[in-house]
């Protein structure tokens, strides 16, 4: 067993790292301290760009991530201090005292409601309220309910004690003490997250003044259904529906006088979002967003500003806000701005929204300090470009917000990444790590007995109860055809009922089981480990929810809801009396990784995972080791590339694990996760090449980094001067010895942005040349002060710490000027004179000059040979031809195929710094794959009948996890178990019903409906039939 | 043009972080002559230094319409510093013969004139006698 990894943070960076390391097969104590996973993203509404449930997209990775074997959480816990050094740190935690036992609590609710005290729910940032008593959250995990020990009146003044009453399962301990205790750990990940900026950062904004002023995160639980105003926008003073709405980005971001002139990165793109949303919640509603600079330099968050703009109704007025006055009428404001270019400008609104940054919170910075732990200046974690998510204090890494501003994919990405550096401290042992097999249980046979299904209803306390009549829903139940044994239980979620469950499936020698109460999202696999135990193949249960879609919707209609539980438990008795017992299968794994691509992202992705001990084959095209990056001088942090690249290539070519394929091209690419085989074309030349020379080599998967290319400028006279070159060539002039166009009588210089990126037929930002251009403009401008240069730009993107790049740059005296899309510099050559023409937008002159040298940020561009690629690997690229990510929010280096995973250019813009991140995040990834050595398939995946199949291809057509294919030579469709996820989709399509789903069988679910549908004699106490 | 301009201006106490200034337009939009007229935009003021437009700014009566309140200094993100500029486009502007010598201090006797007026009518008001409509400057042009 490998050595345990200690996870401080329980937000979605600590659980992916927490999941990655987990599924590598390493023992993972993840640490919490409020009473809940689930951090920040669990009190986002929605997600940018696509507008997901954050909750929705964000629970079922917690449910996974607390669930697994693996990891065990302990929540309400905090770090005190970290003695030893890596592989044999001894990590010292206290955990607060919950006065509530997380054992025996069941979440039920039932104490919730009867709490005498109301206290600030800090969940809805304090603008509701809930007892002293409480869960965290409505989705709580661990879902266990929590004492606010400085409010409760029985710890205080041992009054009350109404909850202990209340409790049915013994769970409230009012003498729970504070426990300190001590684990040992190989590695630690530090993943504590970050603050909001206090709304009264910018005091001229009078967020305490006036109540109409909130803040973002505010705003997401205004948003919110589940949130203090039921998801309706209304104001806290009036209640009154908004129809006026500002939102104000940077607010106390860029800021020197808060003393964070970086950059949120985040703001303008959740600002974005805010207006998206706020225009679904009210149609009519007006939003106005104030900005500098919309910074929507991510992943598909152009076409998202290009969508925002384009919804009326939503206006971008490019002024800051210096103040908020009240208004003209009582809780309105007035908004002190410019309008737009021009001058003065105010303008009043009913609500406004202060886009706040992110900041590591004053604890976040002080434990780092304690841990021995680097920070910079603005209290984040100090972090080495060239060696991202290492800290200064070898074994300890950084993951998400604490390591700077940064958005969800970002930190998830930190997280994978973080999780394979911290596992090469845990000493795996390749062979015997992670192993997972079929569990060798041997079930009961069922298929000769007749049908004898059992029905489990629960009360849930009063959660269903209190509504719905149970036991006359048990006692009509008991009469459905098939049914043997009916029973109601107070609470079938904890231990004694399921060993109930598991008694009556013996006693009356059940062979199908009901279970009607809560949702099967949370609580299927709990049951079904019930029946499982008994003896019983746990695929012949079926859930029904009673509680989320009865008493809870219901609550008004009791008889209604009395008689809709018994119809839901009549359609599952229905269904499941046709189950058939499922077992899931087991695929061989190959244990190596397939690395496309030689530049800094595949050589960075094969380095960890060969120090992870996994074998590696690495392939380039070109002889050359070193991609792209070779090109570069320096970093945008101004630190020379080169002595880093030529390091990691000697590591690469030193590493006893890896085998290099310099030259080799890719011919073929076939197989599936965990049996990827890639035909090479060896550096043979063609005249003497036979096809024995070609090289076969296979993997369990494969890292797509094949990097990106430059875009060769049409315009600006780049194709006919030899003055006009772009800012990848300007960095080979500056690295070169003899530099030929930065001499000294070059005296004028103009850089232009945007060239070939944020236009009509390539609407996405290439996201590293703002920050590029500042690095080579402050560059020459270092070195010769006297030179003049000129940055002309549309949105300076100086994201994160590169605002400090972009303030040193102003400072030194470098020129701006923007330019708008639809007018942009005419540029013209006469010999070897250069004109360039502009019109500069705030005082709408005409201003000429003649640049000695006229520099352009060129678009990054997907490799040509991307489709092609794509096509081998069978997983797709997205609008603009880069690899597509599986989710853009919580799956960003995991392609849409298993086992395909992507690093660097080939999945979208980004600096190098985010490559070696990125790349080491494919690396964990990849890691939770290599560790077993056996895949285990679904049970509920598509089956073909190959009697009836026509092989007319339609499931093929469908599919959109390439799991099933039609073999021309059998002429019948093949279902991949291993990719099939039981979606549907293939026996929606087939027109002889040749597929069907197993879990999901036609009949089964035929029948579900049928019961629905048929007309129920049966009569109920209450009048409840309809 | 006058590319020397914004250097120009750097090298004079107050002027120094004239090229900082990021165009957000927080002095403009703070500015309480910005809110009387229109054509007061301290914003453009910078941008037109920034660029070298000399001659127009220095020629222009707006350096003169700053009532040096400073509050383009507290709302300023960057620190610019516009009243310290306007001082410095000033010294400038008097140099270079746009204006007489002695306008600065001229329109600093006629400030401390108003300013004494206003502590005299806050004067009476406060005591009860008249209230601040009795002076209305506009009633007085009628």
């Amino acid at each position: 067993m490998p050595d345990p990894v200690v996870v401080v943070g329980g937000g979605i960076a600590g659980i992916q790292a927490a999941t990655d390391l987990a599924e590598m097969g390493i023992p993972v104590y993840l640490i919490e301290k409020s009473p809940s996973l689930g951090g920040r993203m669990a009190q986002l509404d929605k997600t940018f760009p696509t507008n997901d449930c954050s909750t929705c997209i964000l629970a079922p990775k917690i449910t996974s991530c607390y669930n697994h074997e693996n990891v065990t959480t302990y929540t309400m816990t905090e770090l005190i201090n970290v003695e030893g050094e890596p592989g044999n740190f001894r990590v010292r935690l206290k955990k607060r005292p919950r006065y509530v036992d997380e054992e025996k609590c069941t979440g039920c609710g039932d104490c919730l409601d009867k709490c005498p005290v109301s206290i600030s729910d800090e969940y809805n940032m304090g603008m509701s309220e809930y007892g002293a008593i409480h869960k965290y959250q409505p989705q709580a995990v661990p879902n266990v309910a929590a004492i606010d020990a400085s409010e409760c009146l029985k710890i205080n003044e041992d009054k009350c004690g109404v909850c202990e009453k209340i409790c049915n399962f013994d769970a409230i301990e009012y003498k729970q003490k504070e426990k300190k205790f001590v684990v040992q750990a190989a590695s630690i990940i530090y993943a504590a997250g970050y603050e909001g900026f206090s709304g009264d950062l910018v005091s001229d904004y009078g967020y305490k003044k006036h109540p109409n002023v909130v803040t973002s995160l505010e705003y997401e639980r205004i948003l919110n259904a589940a949130g203090p105003t039921d998801g309706h926008v209304i104001r806290q003073t009036d209640g009154e529906e908004v129809e006026n709405i500002a939102f104000i980005h940077c607010s106390g971001s860029r800021d020197r006088r808060t003393d964070k002139n970086y950059c949120s990165s985040v703001c303008c793109t959740y600002s974005i979002k805010h207006a998206l949303i706020t225009k679904e919640h009210i149609k009519d509603v007006n939003v106005d967003l104030y900005y500098m600079d919309i910074r929507t330099f991510g992943k598909g968050f152009e076409r998202y500003y290009n969508r925002a703009q384009e919804t009326e109704g939503v206006n971008f007025i490019r002024s800051r806000v210096s103040e908020i006055e009240p208004g003209s009428n009582p809780g309105d404001l007035k908004l002190k701005a410019t309008d737009d270019d021009n001058g003065y400008c105010e303008q009043e609104y009913d609500m406004v929204v202060l886009a706040s940054g992110l900041e590591p919170t004053q604890q976040v910075t002080d434990s780092l300090q304690k841990l021995k732990v680097r920070t910079n200046k603005y209290g984040f974690v100090d972090m080495d470009e060239f060696n991202p998510l290492s800290t200064s204090r070898p074994g300890i890494f950084g993951c998400g917000v604490v390591n700077g501003p940064r958005d969800i994919p970002e930190s998830v990405m930190d997280a994978s990444g973080a999780a394979a550096l911290a596992g090469q401290h845990a000493v795996l042992d390749v062979k015997d790590m992670g192993v997972e097999a079929a569990g060798d249980q041997e079930f009961r046979v069922t298929q000769n007995e007749r049908t004898r299904v059992g029905v489990f209803v629960c009360h849930c306390g009063t959660n269903i109860a209190g509504v719905i009549d149970v036991e006359e829903v048990k006692e009509k139940a008991a009469g459905i055809p098939f049914v043997e044994h009916a029973e109601d239980v107070k609470y079938l979620c904890s231990s004694d009922s399921q060993d109930l469950i598991g008694e009556r499936i013996k006693e009356h020698n059940l062979n199908r089981i009901v279970v009607a109460s809560c949702t099967p999202r949370t609580h299927e696999p709990l049951f079904m480990d019930a029946i499982a135990e008994a003896g019983l193949n746990p695929y012949l249960l079926e859930m029904t929810n009673i509680r989320d879609q009865g008493s809870w919707v219901h609550k008004e209609e009791p008889e209604k809801a009395t008689w809709k539980a018994f119809e839901l438990i009549r359609a599952g008795v229905a269904r499941v009396k046709n189950a058939l017992p499922l077992e899931r299968g087991e695929v061989d794994n190959i244990a190596r990784a397939l690395v496309v691509g030689g530049g800094a992202a595949g050589l960075n992705a094969a380095r960890e995972l060969a120090n992870l001990g996994f074998p590696v084959s690495l392939v380039e095209r070109e002889e050359e080791l070193g991609g792209h990056a070779t090109s570069l001088k320096h970093s945008l942090e101004g630190r020379p590339v080169k002595p880093h690249l030529d390091r990691l290539i000697a590591e690469v070519k030193g590493h006893e694990l890896i085998d290099i394929y310099a030259g080799h091209e890719i011919k073929d690419i076939t197989g599936f996760v965990g049996n990827y085989k890639l035909e090479l074309i060896p550096p043979v030349p063609k005249e003497v090449r036979s096809d024995k020379d070609l090289v076969e080599i296979e993997g369990g998967v494969v890292i797509v980094a094949t990097g990106g290319q430059e875009f060769e400028p049409l315009e600006y006279s780049y194709q006919d001067s030899e003055q006009v070159i772009t800012q990848l060539e300007l960095e080979e002039e500056l690295s070169s010895e003899n530099q030929s166009l930065v001499r000294d009588d070059c005296e004028e210089i103009y850089m232009i942005q945007c060239v070939g990126s944020r236009e009509e037929d390539r609407p996405y930002c290439s996201r590293i040349c703002c920050s590029q251009a500042l690095r080579n403009a402050v560059h020459i401008k270092e070195n010769h002060p006297d030179k003049d240069i000129t940055i002309l730009y549309r949105e300076m993107r100086s994201y994160g710490y590169y605002e400090d790049l972009y303030r040193k740059a102003r400072d030194l005296g470098i020129n701006f000027s923007r330019y708008e899309v639809d007018n942009k510099p005419e540029v013209s050559r006469k010999g070897d004179e250069l004109t360039l023409k502009y019109e500069e937008p705030l005082s709408g002159k005409m201003i000429t000059a003649k640049p000695d040298l006229l520099v352009l940020a060129a678009a990054i561009l997907p490799r040509e040979d991307n489709l092609t690629l794509s096509q081998m690997l069978k997983t797709p690229l997205n609008e603009d031809q880069f690899f597509l990510e599986a989710h853009v929010k919580l799956r960003p280096v995991d392609s849409a195929t298993d086992g395909i995973f992507l690093a660097g250019l080939a999945h979208g813009p980004k600096n190098l710094s985010e490559t070696l991140a990125q790349s080491r995040a494919a690396a964990g990834r990849a890691a939770s794959i290599l560790s077993k050595e056996y895949l285990l398939t679904q049970a509920t995946v598509a089956e073909v009948d190959e009697e009836l199949c026509i092989a007319c291809g339609d499931c093929e057509r469908v599919c959109a996890y390439k799991a099933i294919e039609v073999n021309e030579e059998e002429n019948v469709a093949e279902v991949n178990r291993v990719l099939c996820k039981g979606c549907g989709n293939c026996t929606g399509v087939c027109r002889p019903h040749a597929v069907d789903l197993n879990g999901f069988l036609n009949q089964q679910i035929i029948d579900e409906i049928e019961t629905l549908l048929a007309k129920d004699d049966s009569e109920f106490a209450k009048t409840g039939g309809v | 043009m006058n590319k020397d301009f914004k250097q120009t201006i750097k090298n004079r106490p107050g002027g120094e972080n004239l090229s900082l200034c990021y165009s957000c337009g927080s002095c403009t939009a703070t500015c309480p002559v910005s809110e009387q007229v229109e054509d007061f935009n301290p914003r453009l003021i910078i941008k037109k230094s920034l660029l070298g437009f000399s001659e127009e700014v220095l020629s222009g009566e707006e350096i003169w319409q700053c009532i040096q309140c400073r509050r383009c200094v507290s709302a300023c993100p960057q620190n610019v510093r516009f009243a310290d500029i306007v001082r410095v486009l000033r010294e400038l502007a008097v140099e270079e013969g746009h204006f007489a010598e002695d306008l600065e201090e001229r329109l600093d006797d006629y400030d401390k004139e108003v300013l004494r007026y206003r502590l005299e009518i806050l004067e009476e008001v406060l005591a009860g006698d008249k209230d601040f409509e009795d002076f209305s400057l506009k009633a007085g042009g009628d």
